[in-house]
C-alpha cells in the first residue's frame, strides 16, 4: 500500500488561512482586500444566537462595508437554502460571501457563490470539476471542529427531493481566505463537540487509506488522528478549555487538508445517504459507521491501518493483522462511547427495509471512488444492517 | 465493472489533475473592468460600422494610398467607378489606376510630383484615370489629395469626382457660346461684305460703263482689290474662331493681334458703342496661340458689351508691367516676372464685390437665360492660366470695370517675331501642273504664277490632268484643290506620286485647316494653303514646296 513517492504527479489544494486566537477578528480587513464592497454575510440561526455573526457583521459594517446578512441555513444545508441565498446575493448586489458556522453554513456559501456566478440550480454542479467559472470571493470562519468546509474542495448539498447529499468537488469552491479561531468552538454542546470530533478522526482515517493519498496528506491526517485520539475524550469533559478547544481544531484543519487532496471512503459515502435521508448530524452519522468500514477495508489497507492505531497510541506491538485489525476497531469504539456516542443506526430510526434505499444512494457517491476496497451495493447495504 | 471504471476517473479528477481542475479567481473589480471594456469595445464596433457606411455611402470614390501609392483602402463609390470587387483593390497602384499614355515611367514621374507637393491642407487637380480591367477605357476625374495618418502609417487620402460628364457639357456649352458669337458675328460680317460686294460691283460696273482710260485704270483696280481683300480678311478671321485644333503658340506682338481682331470686334460690339483702341510703344513680345488672344478679347469684349449703356466706352489698351514679391504675394495667381498686359476697359453699370468673386466660376453669369452661357469668362481664365498668365479685375458699381490680362514676357530676343512684315513674294521658272474645278480660280492662279515666271499646266478636272500626265506632260509641282468632284486631291496625289516618286504638292482648300485632317496628307514634298489666298501667299507656299530637299 506505501506507494513511492514520484508515481504520479500531485497536487495540493490548500486557501490562504489564519489559525489562532482572535484570527476571525481579521474578517472586515480581507473582505476589504478582496474587493468586497457590499458583503453577503452567511449564519445560522444556532450561531447567530451565539454572537459570532453579529460579531462578523459588526466588523465589516465599521469597515464601512454594506452587510446582508443571511440566515436561512438548516443542518444539512438544503438546495432550496442554496437558491434563496443566491437570489439574496444577487438581489442585495453583493460580491463578497463570509460564511460564518459550521459546515452547513460554509457548504451553503458555497453553493450561493456557486449560483451566483454561473446560475442555474446548485444541482447542475454534482460531481468533479462541473463549476465552469469561479464564484465571488468567499470567506469562511468555522465554528465547529470537524467539518473542515473551510479548507476543502468540497460542498455537500442536500438533494431533498431526491432525499441524498450530494458532492461537488471542485478547486472552485476552495475559499479565498479561513480565518480558523479556536475561541468560537468554545460555545459548542459537549454532543457536537464529540459528533464533530469524530467527523475530523473520520476525515483523518479515509484520508490516509484512500487510495489518493500521497505523502503531504499522509504528513496531515497522521497528526490529526494523533490530536483527536489524544485530546477529544478530555475536551468534551472541558468545553471552556481553550487550550483543548485549539488541539481539536488543529486536527480538524489538518484533516481538512488532508482530506481535501486525498479524499474520502465509504463512510463518507453511507454517511452522505444516511444524512439525506434521516437529517442526522454529519458526525453522528460518520461515528456510527465508522468502525464497520474500517473492519470492511482492513484487508485492502492493513499496514495504513497499522499505523493509524500506531498514532491513535493502542498496544500493537506484536499483534497480527488480524488481532491488529480487532484492537483497532475496538479503539474507535471505546473512543465513540466515551465521547457520549451511544447506539446504532435502529435506535435513530433506521428500519431494516430503508438499507437497500440507503444503499443505492450510497454507491452513487463519489467518495467511494477512493475507498481502499471499491465497494459494489451490496456490500454497503451490508455495511449499513451492520451498523443498524 | 462499470462502476468500477467511474470511479478510477473520479478519482483522477480528485486528485486535481484535469483539465478544468485548476483554481481561477474571481475578482469583482476585474468582473466590472471587463464588462466595461465590452461596452467600450461593441460602442467602438458600432461606431467603426457607422463611420463604414458613412465612407461607402459618400458618392465621390475615396482611396486610401500609402506614400509609393499601395493602395490600403478605398470606398464602394471607388469600386464601382473603376470596375474592380474589394479584394482585389490591394493588387493594385494609384499608377494602375491612372491613365499613361505617356509611359508609365513618365506617368510616375508626375504622380511622385503630386505627392511631393508640400502642405497639410487638400490639393485638387484634374487627372485622366482608367479601369485596370479595361486599360484603354480611360475617363477624367477630379483629385482631391490630402496627407493623413491610416493605423500607424503616413498616407494619402484621395477623394476622386469623376468629371467627365462636366467635361461634356463644359465642351459642349463652349461650342454653343462659340456659335452664340459666331451668329452675332455673321450678322455684322454679312453687313461688311455686303458694303465691299457694292463697291467692287460698283466699280466694275463703272469700268463696264466708260471707255478705257489707261491712266485711271491701275487706281479703279486697286479700289476693287482692296475691296476684296478686306472681305477675306474678315472671312479668315471667322475661320480662325470658328477653328478647332490645338493651341500653336507663336512669338507676336500683342498690339499686331488686337489690331487684327478689332475691327470684327467693333462689329460684335455694335455701333451704338465707342470703342477705343490704345496700343502701348515698345511693347514686349508674347508667346501665344493668335486664336486665344481671338477668344479672350471676344469674350471680354461681349462681357463688356452687356454691362455698358448707349453712351459708354469701352477701352482696348496694352501695357508693359514688371511683377514684383510685393505684388506677386497680393495676388495668387501672380508670379514674380515681366508681363505683357491686355487691358480692357469699360465705362459701364460695373460689378459688385460678390459678384467679381465668381465672375470666372463656370457657368456662372449675371445675364439673363438665354444672353449667355456662363462660360466666357471662364474660358478666358483657363487660357490665361494656360499660358501662365494672370487676371486682375477692377469694379467700381456704376463707375465701370476693367479686366487685365497679363501675359508673359517672351524673353527669346533673338527669334524673329513671326507676325513679320510680309516677305517679297518670291518668283520661278519651274512648270506647276495646277487643278483646280472652280475655272474663276483657277484662272486667277494661272495668271498669279505666271506672272511671276512659272510655266503653268491648268485642268479643270483631275482626269484632265491624269491624262495630260499619261500623255508625257512634264511638270515639277503639283498645286491642286483638295475638295473636287470625281476625284479628290489627295488621290489625285497618289495616282500621279506613283509613278513619280518624290512628287511634290501643294494642296489648296477652302476649308480651314482644322476642317481637314492634315496628319493624312502626305508628308514629304507637300504643302497646304488656305484660300482665299493673297498673291504673296500663294507664291511663298509654291516656292516652299518647290524648294523642299
Ligand atoms: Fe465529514
Amino acid at each position: 500500500m506505501e506507494s513511492p513517492a514520484l508515481e504520479e504527479l500531485r497536487k495540493f489544494v490548500a486557501p490562504e488561512f489564519i489559525f489562532g486566537r482572535d484570527a476571525r477578528k481579521l474578517v472586515a480587513r480581507y473582505a476589504r482586500k478582496l474587493g468586497g464592497k457590499r458583503i453577503f454575510l452567511v449564519s445560522d440561526p444556532g450561531v447567530h444566537a451565539a454572537g459570532w455573526a453579529q460579531e462578523a457583521l459588526d466588523l465589516l459594517v465599521a469597515e464601512g462595508l454594506i452587510v446582508t446578512l443571511f440566515l436561512g441555513v438548516s443542518p444539512n444545508p438544503r438546495d432550496g437554502e442554496v437558491m434563496e441565498g443566491a437570489a439574496a446575493f444577487r438581489e442585495s448586489g453583493s460580491d463578497l460571501v463570509v460564511a460564518v458556522g459550521g459546515g452547513s453554513a460554509m457548504d451553503c456559501a458555497k453553493g450561493i457563490g456557486i449560483v451566483a456566478q454561473n446560475r442555474g440550480s446548485i444541482l447542475d454542479y454534482e460531481g468533479v470539476d462541473q463549476v465552469p467559472e469561479p464564484m465571488p470571493p468567499l470567506i469562511c470562519i468555522p465554528t465547529t471542529g470537524g467539518t473542515s468546509a473551510d479548507v476543502s474542495q468540497f460542498a455537500i448539498i442536500n438533494n431533498t427531493s431526491e432525499k441524498v447529499k450530494i458532492a461537488i468537488i471542485s478547486k472552485a469552491v476552495v475559499p479565498d481566505v479561513a480565518l480558523i479561531d479556536p475561541c468560537t468552538l468554545v460555545t459548542m454542546s459537549p454532543y457536537l463537540t464529540a459528533c464533530t470530533g469524530i467527523d475530523a478522526l473520520v476525515h483523518a482515517i479515509e484520508a490516509f487509506v484512500s487510495n489518493a493519498q500521497s505523502p503531504i496528506t499522509d504528513l496531515h491526517a497522521l497528526e490529526a488522528i494523533r490530536l483527536i485520539s489524544d485530546n477529544l475524550r478530555a475536551s468534551v469533559a472541558a468545553p471552556g478549555d481553550l487550550e483543548l478547544r485549539g488541539r481539536i481544531m488543529l486536527a480538524s484543519l489538518q484533516a481538512g487538508l488532508a482530506f481535501s487532496n486525498a479524499s474520502l471512503g465509504c463512510v463518507h459515502a453511507m454517511a452522505h445517504s444516511l444524512g439525506g435521508f434521516l437529517d442526522l448530524p454529519h458526525g453522528e452519522c460518520n461515528a456510527l459507521i465508522l468502525p464497520h468500514v474500517m473492519a470492511y477495508n482492513l484487508p485492502a489497507a492493513g499496514d495504513r491501518f497499522r499505523r493509524i492505531g500506531e498514532a491513535m497510541g493502542l498496544p500493537l506491538d506484536g499483534l497480527g493483522e488480524k488481532n491488529c485489525g480487532r484492537a483497532l476497531v475496538d479503539g474507535v469504539l471505546e473512543l465513540r462511547r466515551s465521547c457520549g456516542i451511544h447506539g446504532g443506526l435502529g435506535d435513530r430510526g433506521v428500519k431494516a427495509a430503508d438499507l437497500p434505499g440507503l444503499a443505492e444512494k450510497a454507491i452513487e457517491d463519489p467518495c467511494n471512488a477512493t475507498n481502499p476496497r471499491p465497494p459494489t451495493r451490496g456490500d454497503l447495504e451490508a455495511l449499513y444492517a451492520e451498523a443498524l | 465493472m462499470r462502476r468500477k471504471q467511474d470511479w478510477s476517473e473520479m478519482r483522477e479528477g480528485i486528485i486535481g489533475l484535469g483539465e478544468e481542475s485548476s483554481r481561477r479567481s474571481f475578482y469583482p473589480e476585474l468582473m466590472d473592468r471587463l464588462a466595461e471594456l465590452e461596452r467600450a469595445q461593441a460602442e467602438i464596433t458600432r461606431s467603426q460600422e457607422n463611420l463604414w457606411t458613412v465612407f461607402n455611402s459618400m458618392s465621390d470614390a475615396m482611396i486610401i494610398h500609402d506614400l509609393e501609392g499601395r493602395i490600403l483602402e478605398v470606398n464602394d463609390a471607388m469600386l464601382a467607378m473603376f470596375g474592380l470587387v474589394r479584394g482585389m483593390c490591394r493588387n493594385y497602384t494609384v499608377l494602375d489606376l491612372t491613365a499613361a499614355p505617356e509611359g508609365r515611367e513618365a506617368t510616375w514621374a508626375r504622380l511622385a510630383e503630386l505627392w511631393s507637393r508640400p502642405g497639410d491642407s487638400a490639393n485638387t487637380s484634374e487627372w485622366k484615370v482608367r479601369r485596370p480591367l479595361a486599360p484603354e477605357e480611360t475617363f477624367e476625374v477630379e483629385v482631391s489629395l490630402r496627407r493623413g495618418r491610416w493605423y500607424e502609417q503616413e498616407v494619402f487620402i484621395a477623394v476622386l469626382r469623376d468629371i467627365s460628364e462636366r467635361k461634356r457639357l463644359e465642351a459642349r456649352l463652349n461650342e454653343t457660346q462659340k456659335l452664340e458669337a459666331m451668329g452675332q458675328l455673321a450678322g455684322g460680317i454679312a453687313h461688311d461684305t455686303n458694303n465691299m460686294l457694292a463697291v467692287i460691283l460698283g466699280w466694275v460696273d463703272l469700268l463696264l460703263e466708260t471707255p478705257f482710260d489707261p491712266g485711271e485704270f491701275p487706281s479703279h483696280l486697286n479700289r476693287i482689290r482692296k475691296a476684296a481683300l478686306n472681305s477675306t480678311e474678315l472671312i479668315r478671321q471667322l475661320l480662325a474662331f470658328a477653328r478647332r485644333q490645338p493651341i500653336q503658340p507663336v512669338v507676336a506682338d500683342l498690339n499686331l493681334l488686337v489690331d487684327g481682331t478689332q475691327r470684327m470686334l467693333g462689329r460684335l460690339i455694335g455701333e451704338q458703342y465707342a470703342l477705343r483702341w490704345r496700343p502701348a510703344q515698345g511693347l514686349w513680345p508674347v508667346r501665344m496661340d493668335p486664336t486665344q488672344v481671338d477668344q479672350i478679347l471676344t469674350n471680354l469684349l461681349l462681357n463688356a458689351r452687356d454691362a455698358v449703356r448707349p453712351g459708354d466706352t469701352i477701352t482696348i489698351e496694352t501695357a508693359n508691367l514688371s511683377v514684383d514679391a510685393v505684388y506677386a504675394q497680393a495676388h495668387p495667381d501672380a508670379a514674380e516676372g515681366d508681363y505683357t498686359v491686355l487691358v480692357v476697359s469699360d465705362t459701364g453699370q460695373g460689378m459688385p464685390p460678390e459678384v467679381v468673386e465668381k465672375i470666372f466660376e463656370p457657368f456662372f453669369t449675371t445675364k439673363a437665360m438665354g444672353r449667355g452661357t456662363g462660360l466666357g469668362l471662364a474660358t478666358v481664365y483657363g487660357i490665361v492660366r494656360q499660358n501662365h498668365g494672370f487676371i486682375t479685375v477692377y469694379s467700381v458699381p456704376g463707375k465701370g470695370t476693367s479686366f487685365r490680362v497679363h501675359f508673359p514676357r517672351f524673353l527669346d530676343e533673338g527669334a524673329a517675331t513671326e507676325a513679320a512684315a510680309e516677305a517679297r513674294a518670291p518668283v520661278g521658272t519651274e512648270t506647276i501642273l495646277l487643278v483646280e474645278d472652280e475655272e474663276s480660280l483657277l484662272e486667277l492662279g494661272r495668271n498669279l504664277l505666271e506672272s511671276a515666271g512659272y510655266r503653268v499646266a491648268p485642268m479643270a478636272h483631275p482626269l484632265e490632268a491624269l491624262r495630260w500626265a499619261e500623255e508625257g506632260g512634264h511638270f515639277d509641282l503639283l498645286a491642286t484643290d483638295l475638295v473636287m468632284p470625281g476625284m479628290n486631291g489627295r488621290e489625285l496625289h497618289d495616282k500621279l506620286s506613283a509613278k513619280r516618286p518624290g512628287l511634290k504638292t501643294l494642296f489648296l482648300s477652302g476649308y480651314p485647316a482644322g476642317a481637314i485632317d492634315l496628319d493624312r496628307l502626305p508628308g514629304e514634298g507637300c504643302g497646304f494653303l488656305q484660300k482665299p489666298f493673297t498673291r504673296t501667299g500663294l507664291l511663298q507656299a509654291v516656292r516652299r514646296v518647290l524648294d523642299r530637299a
